[in-house]
């Protein structure tokens, strides 16, 4: 067996690689319920003939960009310099799932309230 | 950046980091976070030291430094320091004090060393001290008449391996030690555990030896880095290194492997000594050592092979057993066989930069004699004053004459520093008067009546060094910033002190630069160059007996004793004997407690650093894993430990379950579960291993006290919690 | 001109663990209190007496193919001189994509920036001229070694073509810089 001691004690590494929290787990349910909700609404809205709107439904596409302010809000409080936000916007990088993240966020936010 | 990747507006313009550190000055000085005084170079920026490096020039640090020395301003900027001068308000120990002006706290130390000097001589008045700031204390002190001038680095730490190598090469091995382990092609380690304890050049030295491939053998209860380091490593029985060291001196007799020629032309009692060791064959030691006689041997062998480049190290805190004396002893008789004393590889031979003293009047002799022993021809060849042997002195009833009633303290907290605090908190309670003069608000600093607060050493001018070492040279501590808050330097603190005592004559400089000045310029040195460089190196001398050093020792004979008359004449084993009655297995249930160092620490006098702390911030209790296992301890687990004699550690502290043990020992790293509440970082942290050392076992030859006697055991830190939250329960921590 | 290739070579024979380098490093670079960008490692394997103990510094490996930098949407972690791995802390966001990414825990967040940092290599110092690195500096057992390894003379280079070394998790295919010769 081996014995490991080390000197360092991080935040966030140690003692156990913990670097997200809550709002990150909030941002993701909220932006998977918007992602539903915009499926959901684009088939309505593909029906032919468009059938009548029932009140949950004139309100859902609303939903979305609501709930998506709200979750990128949370994602936004999650960044440790929040005021350098913009600079995902300076620069695009394919090999970051983050910068493909941020970026597909702004295109769609846009997309959901001209859904709405 | 092409492809896919892009960065526009901008911004592709990536700065260099830059952290700013380096300072508008940098000032070289010598640092105090140990007391090896390695030359440092302080970086100054906008007033604010910024970072410590090592002086380049100096012959100790060679330009690198330990972590405590570069972790100095973890103590200049301790939130915790001492900051006004204080004076006691409520009853001892209390904690209550007033912060007063200098001048009030001066006038009041004054008041009672007057007082006390008429009332019973100045004998009354008691030092002690450590540290190099305590140089002044001391001259005080000498004016003022008293002997009993006491330093616990001398029967709490090195003290034995002093006597036993004096009273075999004539000379002691002194500090910085003259040791030369670069050039060593084996070194032998008997519990010294370099790399833990980071004594700088030191560590240098022995990354050196292991650099060139020496062998290395480290005798140690413990796994050790340096054990780590070893080619062998020999878990020997605590408290049977004798046997062990009688054992290898059989094999080198028996077989012939000592240094003929050297053993003949330098040393006498060799057919004694052949005599005494035959019986003690590494058969015998086994039982006893619990080492196969075939390893032995073998290190026996690899060392002899290896002379006289050996070097079998002489340690430095040696006070274990009581019979300490007698171990460095056969320690120094073994380097003898092997011929290293004044050979390559071995011990070098010293010199140092010749300083005339400031022109005092020359110190009255002291009144009487020192108080530290039961009777004057007590521990004969103790030749500095025990300060457990002080303090027991302070308890009336314990020797025939008490005298002693006044206490100062420089630099050394004596509840964590003399063994079984009790007796130290008792004869506190006993003193009339009790100073303080520390950087930080330690233990003795609460029970104190007056506390000084001294300048750090980067605050402060001090002595001048020139050590006795390989290089001769001199060395300067200079102000890097001036004092922060109310904080003194010693060296004003010592001057102010001798004028309110009718010593004016003793402190006639205006300053330590003035002091300096003087000094150097007697000896034909520039003060403006050691200030500029930090240091200024003499004349390089022979440090070999075949580069031309003169093979002189200073014992009765003339030669190295391999026998000694000196001992014999006062009814001491004349040669290292091995007494089985000496060896006290623990009790059932019970380990031994050993403690020793963490490299970023020097005792309890930086584990308040919080900078130090951030690579080792608590003491653990190391448990061997098959003990763990038995008693249910899982790595992290909280426990307290309980001694012997029923005495329970103050606080927990985590288990660190580890292999790197023998089965009948525990290992505290010192200077953790401090009581001091004003060391707000420390306080609580970890278990002081002094609280549980209320046994010691005295060395009768120079009063030692060894430390290592003592037997601990486990207690769930959840069940004693419990028990002390219970309402009953009034067990209140002392305050310290 | 052959680009600079930086690299750190640590003797795990000679460290012993003391932690000057993480001290002289938090001093050098004013790290925050309770954040390290280098620390020390000791691990030990075996069963009493029966052991073997291997000591080491351990910091930011500065990865030939870092994760770090492959993961970082906003372009702060970089390569920088000598190839080695940098974050321009003006650019970072904070969104701690390259702490979980890195496989060595090197990264943290500055408490005082919110930005993330890590080793740098003491670039600022050798690129400013001085030869050496801060934890190098001040290594008492001189187990630290600095240097270009485009260089087949610099004593990096010499150490990894004469000693046994190894590189920390190579499974993770980072291609550290950071070697440990034993």
């Amino acid at each position: 067996m081996n014995e490991i001691t080390t000197t360092r004690h991080n935040p966030l590494i140690d003692p156990v690689l913990h670097v997200w929290h809550g709002e990150v787990a909030l941002y993701l349910f909220l932006g998977g319920v918007v992602a539903g909700i915009m499926v959901l609404s684009g088939m309505w809205l593909l029906r032919r003939p468009i059938p009548e709107r029932s009140r949950a439904l004139s309100f859902l596409p609303w939903a979305s960009p609501a709930l998506l302010s709200v979750g990128m809000f949370f994602l936004w409080l999650d960044l440790e310099h929040p005021w350098n936000a913009y600079r995902f916007y300076l620069a695009f990088r394919a090999s970051s799932p983050m910068s493909w993240g941020a970026w597909i966020l702004i295109a769609i936010y846009p997309a959901s309230v001209l859904l709405a | 950046m092409g492809g896919l990747a892009s960065d526009w507006f901008n911004l592709y313009g990536n700065p260099l980091p830059d952290p700013g550190t380096d300072g508008d000055r940098i000032i070289p000085s010598f640092c105090e976070l140990c007391f090896w005084k390695c030359g440092i170079l302080a970086h100054v920026k906008n007033g604010r030291v910024t970072k410590i490096k090592g002086n380049p020039k100096d012959p100790l640090s060679h330009g690198h430094l330990c972590p405590r020395g570069a972790g100095g301003t973890g103590l200049l900027y301790d939130p915790d320091r001492l900051k006004k001068p204080l004076i006691r308000v409520s009853k001892r120990g209390g904690q209550e004090f007033e912060e007063v002006t200098w001048d009030a706290a001066l006038n009041e130390v004054a008041e009672n060393f007057e007082r006390i000097k008429g009332l019973y001589g100045a004998s009354a008045l008691a030092l002690f001290s450590h540290g190099y700031g305590g140089n002044w204390m001391k001259h005080l002190f000498k004016a003022y008449g008293s002997p009993n001038i006491a330093a616990p680095s001398y029967a709490q730490c090195r003290g034995p391996r002093e006597v036993g190598f004096d009273l075999t090469f004539g000379s002691g091995v002194g500090s910085p030690e003259v040791t030369d382990m670069a050039n060593s092609r084996c070194v032998v380690l008997i519990g010294s555990h370099l790399g833990e304890n980071m004594h700088n050049t030191q560590v240098q030295d022995f990354a050196q030896a292991i650099r060139n491939r020496a062998d290395i053998i480290a005798v140690d209860p413990r796994f050790s880095v340096a054990a780590s380091k070893a080619n062998y490593w020999l878990p020997v029985k605590p408290g049977t290194d004798i046997a062990l060291l009688l054992a290898w001196m059989n094999v080198m007799v028996g077989e012939g492997l000592y240094d003929r020629e050297y053993v003949e032309g330098y040393t006498v009692g060799f057919e004694q000594l052949k005599a005494h060791v035959e019986p003690y064959t590494p058969e015998w030691a086994y039982p006893r050592t619990g080492l196969e006689p075939e390893l032995i041997r073998r290190t026996a062998r690899v060392m002899a092979a290896a002379k006289p480049a050996t070097l079998i190290h002489p340690g430095r805190h040696v006070t274990w057993y009581g019979n300490d004396t007698q171990r460095s002893r056969a320690i120094a008789i073994l380097n003898a066989l092997l011929g290293s004393w004044g050979r390559k590889g071995g011990f070098y031979i010293p010199s140092q930069v010749e300083l005339p003293p400031y022109r005092y009047p020359g110190y009255r002799a002291p009144e009487g004699e020192a108080a530290d022993r039961p009777q004057p021809s007590d521990y004969p060849l103790g030749d500095e004053v025990l300060a457990q042997g002080v303090c027991e002195a302070t308890i009336p009833g314990v020797r025939e004459e008490s005298g002693i009633k006044g206490w100062m303290v420089y630099g050394s907290n004596l509840p964590t520093t003399l063994p079984n605090p009790k007796q130290t908190y008792q004869a506190i309670q006993e003193l009339e008067f009790l100073v303080t003069v520390d950087v930080l608000p330690a233990e003795i600093a609460g029970w104190s009546d007056v506390v000084l607060p001294e300048a750090t050493y980067l605050e402060r001018c001090d002595e001048l060094l020139a050590p006795s070492y390989r290089q001769p040279y001199i060395a300067v501590r200079q102000e890097v910033v001036p004092p922060m808050y109310d904080s003194k330097p010693g060296w004003w603190i010592g001057r102010e002190l001798g004028k309110r005592i009718g010593l004016p004559e003793f402190f006639p400089w205006t300053d330590s630069i003035e002091y300096a000045q003087t000094r150097l310029h007697e000896a034909g040195y520039d003060c403006e160059e050691l200030q500029r460089d930090g240091v200024i190196l003499g004349p390089p001398q022979p440090l070999y007996f075949e580069e031309g050093a003169a093979p002189e020792f200073y014992t009765d004979s003339g030669k190295i004793e391999l026998y000694s008359a000196r001992l014999a004449s006062y009814g001491f084993d004349p040669m290292p004997t091995y007494h089985e009655a000496e060896v006290e297995e623990p009790p059932t249930g019970y380990y031994r407690l050993l403690f020793g160092r963490a490299p970023s620490h020097t005792f309890g006098r930086t584990t308040n650093n919080r900078l130090l702390s951030e690579v080792y911030s608590e003491n653990t209790v190391w448990v061997n894993g098959a003990v763990a296992g038995k008693w249910g301890l899982q790595d992290g687990d909280r426990v307290y430990l309980q001694n012997q004699d029923g005495v329970r550690s103050s606080f927990s502290g985590p288990v660190k379950v580890t292999e790197r043990i023998r089965p009948d020992a525990v290992y505290l790293v010192h200077g953790y579960g401090r009581k001091a509440r004003k060391l707000r970082f420390v306080y609580g942290k970890g278990i002081d291993d002094n609280e549980l050392i209320t046994r010691y076992k005295t060395d009768p030859v120079m009063g030692g006290t060894g430390m290592n006697v003592n037997f601990v055991t486990f207690l769930r830190a959840s069940e004693v919690d419990a028990e002390l939250a219970a309402p009953a329960a009034e067990t209140e921590v002392e305050n310290g | 001109m052959v680009e600079k290739q930086y690299a750190m070579v640590v003797d795990t024979r000679t460290c012993v663990g003391c932690g000057a380098c993480v001290i002289g490093c938090k001093t050098e670079n004013s790290v925050a209190q309770g954040y390290a960008r280098d620390w020390v490692v000791t691990e030990t394997a075996g069963t009493y007496p029966f052991l073997q103990m291997n000591v080491r510094s351990e910091r930011c490996n500065h990865c030939e193919d870092a994760p770090c930098v492959t993961v970082c949407p906003t372009g702060a972690s970089h390569y920088g001189p000598g190839r080695t791995v940098q974050v321009n802390q003006a650019k970072c966001s904070g969104c701690k994509a390259c702490i979980a990414a890195c496989p060595y825990g090197a990264r943290f967040i500055d408490p005082q920036l919110g930005a993330v940092d890590k080793c740098t290599f003491c670039v600022h110092r050798i690129e400013d001229g001085i030869p050496t690195t801060s934890c190098q500096e001040i290594c008492p057992t001189q187990s630290i070694y600095f240097g270009d390894l485009s260089d087949t003379n610099s004593q990096v280079s010499r150490l990894l073509a004469t000693r046994d070394h190894y590189t920390l998790l190579p499974d993770a295919g980072t291609k550290p810089k950071h070697f440990y010769v034993r």
